[in-house]
């Protein structure tokens, strides 16, 4: 278990000469789920577009082993190009990295869809076409189709109803088990956290203020922010 | 689930599809030849013989119609074409990349935008003499500056949509992200931007031939005919009638099928 995938040390990332993150560093094991909480606008996203190269003002050192990490989004409605069909957009990872033929990609898409439990008749659909919770499901199918070992969630329930939230989260629990992947779970909400992670960082104004393992984290909280935060779930 | 008729696709669907039809008939067939004059069928009325009557030369107005037609379509299509081709590709490259290429490009279209288009249609016209070409390739060019920003602007909402992101991280190239991604999510501003474009193309040609530096005559454009005909409109309407009647079918055709297209899209 001690196999790192991400490894990150005192990274600061400035946005139009403004400092937004501070000295960032944590480490995140093959097969591991790390979970990152603070309030809104702490810096927990712009912490993830770094982490994938979209946001490049940094300095510090970012690690990561993992080949193409993915991301999925917090939005199902903006993640998923609504001018083309579900078919095509799981096709589309495949088509630009592997050598598969146009039967053989099919049939992984088929595979992939099966296993984040949707219907295979939905790839001849569009977004538009799709429910909420379907619609993260593709996103989730759609970071899953290169194997990735490491994948970014950027608040991928936040934007569902409580129900389907539970689903989803149960998918991503038993996906991550299965694909033994190693998962940034970003999240504002407490509850959500403890039941997928291992670890906990909680971030508050662009720096981490407390890190530890989850039940550390939850039952003798050190900082006083973190206390705070638990108070308010509570 | 009851059955609606969409009312838009089928009349604009009959009236396009039978504008097509008389300009491909144009190009091979016309009752009389479209320049042949005949002073005895001078302001001949609407008869079986001339179907539309003829103008102050005698010459038939349906073959000149048809012809016009023709002239008319292929002289806003190719304007049509080279705006959007052009537009798209400074739109897209403006837009996405921003920054100094953006700049430069944008000062550029907004020089090109200050120049009346009549004037950049003269100053091509007297480099390279009148005729169908020039004017397509004249009002092409001053078709080119609103096209690009269109674009520019649609890029500019599209380009940080989490689709975008998640297109790159799965490893799509800037190009395709651009024109495979991104593209296709604007068809219906395209599609409504190349409609009111294609009808602002008739109009500017329409325009061109009335100051006589559009299509020579005898080559008949609908423009041309309806700018011959205005000295005549009240002692012989059928000259100006017809052709009118025809460029405002044709246009109200394309306009129909454009919002039944669009509607279709965004359902």
């Amino acid at each position: 278990m001690s196999e790192k995938v991400l490894k990150v040390s005192h990274l600061d990332v400035y946005y139009n000469r403004r400092q937004i993150l501070k000295d960032i560093s944590f480490q995140v094991n093959k097969g591991e789920v790390v979970g990152l909480v603070g309030e809104s606008g702490c810096g927990k996203t712009t912490l993830a577009k770094t982490l994938l190269g979209i946001q490049k003002c940094y300095t510090g050192e970012i690690n990561c082993v993992a080949k193409m990490p993915q991301m999925i989004f917090q939005d199902p409605y903006s993640s998923l190009n609504p001018a083309k069909k579900i078919g095509w957009i799981l096709e589309e990872p495949l088509k630009l990295n592997t050598g598969y033929d146009a039967a053989e990609r099919k049939k992984r898409v088929e595979e992939m869809l099966q296993r984040v439990e949707l219907d295979t008749t939905l790839a001849d659909r569009f977004p538009s076409q799709l429910s909420g919770g379907q619609r993260q499901r593709v996103s989730i199918c759609q970071a899953l189709m290169l194997e990735p070992e490491f994948i970014i969630a950027d608040e991928p329930v936040s934007a569902l109803d409580v129900t389907i939230q539970a689903q989803i989260l149960e998918l991503l629990k038993k996906l991550q088990r299965d694909m033994q992947l190693s998962l940034l779970f970003i999240s504002h909400d407490l509850r959500v956290v403890y039941q997928l992670c291992d670890k906990v960082l909680i971030m508050k104004d662009g720096s981490i203020v407390e890190s530890g393992n989850t039940e550390q984290i939850y039952f003798s909280p050190q900082n006083e922010y973190t206390k705070l935060l638990l108070d308010s779930k509570n | 689930m009851k059955k609606q008729y969409d009312y838009n696709l089928i009349i604009g669907a009959v009236l396009t599809v039978t504008m097509l039809f008389l300009i491909l008939l144009g190009c091979f067939y016309t009752p009389y030849d479209p320049d042949a004059m005949d002073s005895a069928a001078k302001f001949a009325g609407v008869s079986l013989k001339h179907l539309m009557g003829c103008d102050q030369f005698g010459r038939d107005i349906f073959s000149r119609v048809l012809v016009g037609l023709g002239t008319t379509f292929y002289v806003a299509f190719g304007t049509v074409c080279i705006g959007t081709f052009a537009g798209i590709i400074l739109g897209a490259v403006t837009g996405f990349f921003g920054g100094v290429v953006d700049e430069i490009l944008m000062r550029i279209t907004d020089a090109l935008f200050a120049i009346p288009s009549i004037l950049l249609a003269l100053v091509v016209i007297s480099l390279f003499g009148s005729g169908a070409w020039q004017v397509m390739l004249s009002l092409g060019i001053a078709f080119v500056p609103s096209f690009a920003r269109i674009v520019r602007g649609e890029f500019l909402r599209l380009k940080d949509m989490d689709y975008v992101q998640s297109a790159r991280l799965a490893g799509a190239g800037k190009m395709r992200i651009m024109f495979v991604h991104i593209l296709p999510n604007m068809r219906a501003v395209l599609l409504s931007t190349i409609m009111i474009g294609f009808n602002n193309a008739v109009l500017a040609e329409a325009g061109l031939s009335f100051l006589g530096i559009g299509v020579q005559p005898p080559q008949s454009s609908l423009g041309r005919m309806l700018s011959e005909a205005q000295g005549y409109i009240f002692s012989a309407p059928g000259c100006a009638l017809f052709p009118g009647i025809v460029l405002v079918l044709f246009v109200l055709g394309f306009v129909l099928l454009a919002e039944a297209f669009q509607e279709r899209k965004t359902v």
